[in-house]
């Protein structure tokens, strides 16, 4: 097998090596994603349950306020029905005050009119949000059951890997890595023979011959058609 | 111009006045037991046992008038506002609408004589 076929396949086996590293932390890392998610999704499920008995809760107080209010607003009429009687000037003041209170609380029924109107809406979106979440739950769990299927198959790709690599060894005579970085390391060496050979044919001196012959037995034993 | 005391209220009609000599009270609607065949009911109001009624179909208080002498609560109102009201033909302005006078006598007398009895000497 040619040198650079050797180095080829090497780096093939390499990148595929590195690539089924990377897969795997990535199925790790979407197993803990989907796990989180899961764990999530619990959390806000359980608030998703809690907030209808404390909707009706509020309702409940929003109920109790109004009849309250509406207790407080009768006795303003009240209490102007009084002074009414006692006639002007008398009872005028009583009058006022029942018109300024019966105001004051007219307006209080109306702002708990807008709570109940929000809680209805709230109570509306709660439902949208429950919906939602039950289409995200069925999507995470069809990610967990894709993600169930890619495991043994990943496994079964690492080790067919595995096997590969076994095999290039023995093919190559060495581990794939190995015989990559000296297939490498001999390609160097002949770049380094030939620039010194032009710098001996420029004249360069005695130094770079000195340095010619050791790398001529690197190379050499490799491959001698490429002596300088 | 001319003031009228008592209390305006929103019925089925529209807006209605009733003088403060007439009106005593306003409670919340108490539990009213229907009396058969008479098209009215019976209340307790402070301790004390009124005919009810119906005047409109707004739920909330009950006004309690004395009307010839007798209590008589009126269901039906939505109470609007208590005080001096500004007079005009036949009732008084509030809110810059007519309110006019609810005939809570003549309401009564209809009652009566639905149920076949009379008020007073003939």
């Amino acid at each position: 097998m040619a040198q650079t076929e050797r180095t080829a396949q090497a780096a093939l086996i390499e990148n595929a090596r590195r690539s089924a590293e990377q897969a795997e932390q990535a199925e790790l890392d979407a197993t803990a994603a989907v796990t989180r998610g899961r764990g999530e999704l619990e959390l806000l499920a359980e608030s998703l349950r809690v907030l209808p008995a404390r909707n009706r809760e509020l309702r409940t107080n929003v109920q109790l306020l109004r009849e309250a209010l509406d207790r407080a607003k009768l006795s303003a009429l009240n209490a102007g029905l009084e002074g009414a009687r006692l006639g002007d000037p008398m009872g005028r003041a009583l009058v006022d005050l029942a018109g300024d209170l019966r105001d004051l609380l007219g307006r209080a029924v109306g702002t708990l009119e807008d709570h109940a109107t929000l809680l209805t809406e709230l109570e509306r979106e709660r439902d949208r949000v429950a919906e939602s979440l039950g289409s995200a739950r069925s999507a995470l769990a069809a990610g967990g059951e894709a993600l169930g299927r890619a495991q043994p198959l990943r496994r079964e790709l690492g080790k067919a890997l595995g096997e590969l690599e076994r095999q290039a060894a023995a093919a190559l005579g060495t581990d794939p890595q190995t015989a990559r970085l000296m297939a490498s390391a001999a390609d160097q060496a002949r770049t380094l023979g030939l620039t010194l050979a032009s710098l001996i044919e420029s004249g360069a001196g005695d130094a770079a011959r000195e340095l010619v012959e050791p790398l001529h037995r690197v190379t050499g034993a490799r491959d001698s058609s490429e002596k300088p | 111009m001319a003031q009228r005391a008592g209390l305006v209220v929103r019925g089925r009609s529209g807006l209605h006045f009733i003088p403060a000599t007439i009106a005593r009270s306003l409670v919340a609607a108490p539990e009213v037991s229907p009396v058969p065949g008479a098209g009215i009911g019976m209340a307790l109001v402070s301790g004390e046992v009124v005919a009810v009624l119906p005047l409109g179909s707004r739920a909330g208080a009950l006004v309690v008038c004395e009307v010839d002498g007798e209590l008589v609560g009126f269901a039906g109102l939505q109470p609007e506002a208590s005080g001096f009201f500004d007079e005009i033909e036949g009732g008084v302005r509030f809110d810059s609408e007519p309110a006019l006078d609810l005939d809570l006598a003549a309401a009564l007398r209809n009652v009566d004589e639905r149920r076949g009895f009379s008020h007073g000497p003939d």
